[in-house]
């Protein structure tokens, strides 16, 4: 059984990988082994930072050859050093989800010795927990850059999911901050795994690798790019190397250094770009309309109201008549509830009684629709951006903190309540 | 005022649908302990197969999904539930074609949300039942649900754990699904005795040690966790002891 200091160290290392999904992958268990993966996704915790825990998040091993500026982790860094073994790992996946404290396993690692001996190492702890210990639940595995490409094929017949976290949006701050990963040691990797499955889908062979696709992280504000860029880098990733998802993690001064900020970006940001994100994969809008390149997204309001306040001239919209598309545009109207309006106006035409009913977020939507030809919103611009600046809830404004000798980062950084 | 009062079964439920319907002002309750007005008269409602047959063919008539939908709705534990059902019945009887999707309808909008609570709570639970594992090797989690969902978490528990014996134990309802490995049971359970193994206790301080280190502190939201994780479930989760 592992011991629970080297647990301790190991997983504290994981954590600002915030890749935390179980989902796209469905893999039955054929009754000779334990457990199965929901293509669903299934958390099974939360920490009090409001994260679901729904798999053990571990690293092989902290003691690493590189010295990334930001990596708490880094060679020059005086840290306690621990590595586990692939059974000890295996043991501790299998105990937990049995338990069903857990959905499956997430295993990083730090690089030691070499890239293709730590991408080898990874490779045998899953191979191990599939063969000899019979667990058909959810593996994800990071990839490690620079590892040759046979490894990373091993890794991803045996993982339903693989990442390789960009970290930072351009070249120039990947230079800066981490100069051991260069671009192509990142895409060249997700290129060839995107490869593979293209490959095997075109020949109809049976999908054997990576079942649950590929993902990625993006840190914000670490580095002076704006949002715009941020988001034509998601876009480009979903569009062109098929990406499932693109995590953001808010900078956090984890490490103290002259090229890092002082200070954390502050949540607000984040949950902005996933609120962009959102709009791009399931509310079919473009970057282009949500954010130009060179410019940050707003504070006051969430992407999907500014977009519409910028666009009055297509607004308000007939409840009973609109298409589903612009539909979907009206701030306070999401998927759900679009798709209960356009079921609901088939049996007659719909009020806002009913639309109330229907969990339509009347506050926001009134500004933009007509029901039945009747009008509720408010009268001028000026008003309308009023009410929708106080009726969004999430933000609070930052309280900056005169950073003294004495400040640590956790008490510097004030959480902001909000929906994610 | 007509107060019809019937079990949570489907049957029986089914069975006061049919005694109820020809009133007016008929409604159908769940809860014995259900406040009934002063000229209000309590009609109990016995099991009958044939007339619970008969409203069956009636809905699946009208709506091949309503029964389904209507079993699922009667596992919700709101109290009002059984009227609320009735209602929505009452809607479709005189519709006379599918209003699943009629959502401009209040009733409509009411069943959606029994169905909603049902399977929210399910989903929730499969992530946030806790499993012990016993001396003999059987797994064994206590949980106290709002809804009444054990038999619709055996399945899941079954094929994730293929070949183990387990149980998973409503201690409200006094009942538990009961698996061998193979097939599941729901049977009644009152209280329930047993040894741990040797090594829980250890995993479920690893467990904990993993809770704690996996938390970031500077983005403390309790809010958000307790949105995603209500407080009622904390009781049998180990690393909120």
């Amino acid at each position: 059984m592992i011991e629970e200091w080297k647990l301790k160290i190991l997983a504290e290392s994981a954590k600002y990988d915030v890749s935390c999904s179980s989902s796209g992958s469905s893999r039955a268990n054929d009754s000779a082994g334990i457990g199965n993966a929901a293509p669903w996704g299934i958390c099974h915790s939360f920490t009090p930072d409001g994260r679901c825990v729904s798999l053990l998040k571990i690293l092989l091993s902290n003691d690493c050859i590189y010295d990334c500026e930001y990596c708490p982790n880094k060679r020059s860094a005086d840290v306690p050093r621990a590595t586990a073994t692939a059974d000890e790992i295996c043991e501790l996946t299998i105990a937990f989800y049995k338990r069903n404290y857990i959905e499956g396993l997430f295993l990083s690692s730090a690089v030691f010795e070499s890239p293709d001996k730590t991408m080898e190492q990874l490779c045998l702890v899953a191979e191990k927990l599939r063969r000899d210990y019979g667990f058909h639940g959810y593996i994800h595995i990071k990839g490690i850059p620079y590892a040759s490409e046979q490894l990373v094929d091993r890794a991803a017949k045996v993982a339903d999911r693989m990442s390789y976290n960009m970290e930072l949006p351009t070249e120039k701050s990947l230079k800066l901050l981490c100069p051991q990963k260069t671009k192509e040691s990142l895409l060249q990797p997700m290129q060839h795994l995107k490869d593979s499955i293209t490959y095997e889908k075109e020949n109809r062979l049976k999908r054997s690798m990576i079942p649950a696709g590929q993902t990625t992280q993006l840190i914000v504000g670490a580095s002076p790019e704006p949002d715009g860029v941020i988001l034509n880098l998601t876009e480009a990733l979903y569009r062109k190397m098929n990406m499932k998802r693109v995590y953001y993690s808010s900078y956090i001064p984890v490490v103290q250094s002259s090229l890092l900020p002082a200070k954390g970006a502050g949540l607000l940001r984040e949950h902005r770009l996933y609120q962009a994100d959102w709009l791009i994969r399931f509310y079919g809008f473009s970057v282009d309309e949500i954010c130009a390149p060179g410019e940050n997204l707003s504070e006051e309001y969430d992407p999907k109201c500014a977009w519409a306040l910028r666009h009055m001239e297509l607004f308000p919209v007939e409840i009973n008549r609109a298409p589903l598309e612009m539909l979907l545009r009206v701030p306070g109207i999401g998927a759900k509830s679009a798709y209960r309006i356009v079921n609901a106006r088939k049996y007659g035409a719909i009020d806002f009684e009913q639309l109330k009913k229907m969990r339509v977020v009347l506050k926001r939507a009134r500004q933009f629709i007509t029901c039945k030809g009747k009008f509720m919103g408010d009268g001028s611009l000026a008003k309308i951006e009023e009410s929708l600046l106080l009726g969004d809830g999430t933000e609070e404004p930052e309280e900056s903190e005169q950073l003294s000798m004495f400040s640590t980062p956790e008490l510097s950084l004030s959480a902001l309540t909000g929906d994610l | 005022m007509k107060v019809f009062l019937c079990t949570p079964s489907p049957e029986c439920f089914l069975t006061a649908v049919y005694d109820a319907i020809p009133f007016e002002d008929s409604v159908i309750s769940c809860e014995q302990d259900r406040q009934i007005g002063l000229l209000d008269e309590l009609i109990p409602v016995a099991e009958d197969p044939e007339k619970t047959a008969k409203v069956i063919r009636k809905l699946i008539s009208l709506d091949p999904c309503s029964v389904r939908d209507i079993s699922l709705a009667l596992r919700c534990g709101v109290p009002e539930r059984a009227d609320m059902i009735f209602r929505y019945i009452k809607l479709l009887i005189k519709r006379g074609r599918p209003v699943r999707e009629a959502y401009g309808y209040a009733e409509v909008m009411d069943m959606e949300s029994l169905k909603h609570k049902v399977t929210h709570e399910i989903d929730k639970l499969k992530g946030l039942i806790r499993f012990m594992e016993c001396e003999d090797g059987t797994l064994y989690a206590p949980y106290t649900p709002d809804c009444d969902i054990t038999e619709l978490l055996m399945p899941h528990f079954l094929a994730r754990l293929p070949g183990r014996k387990f149980i998973i134990h409503d201690l409200g309802r006094h009942l538990a699904g009961i698996s061998n490995g193979e097939d599941y049971i729901i049977t009644p359970a009152g209280e329930a005795t047993i040894t741990l193994a040797d090594c829980e206790m250890q995993y479920e301080s690893l467990w904990k040690r993993y809770y704690n280190a996996v938390n970031i502190e500077a983005r403390r939201n309790d809010r958000q966790m307790k949105g995603y994780m209500p407080v009622r479930y904390w009781k049998f989760l180990p690393e909120k002891s």
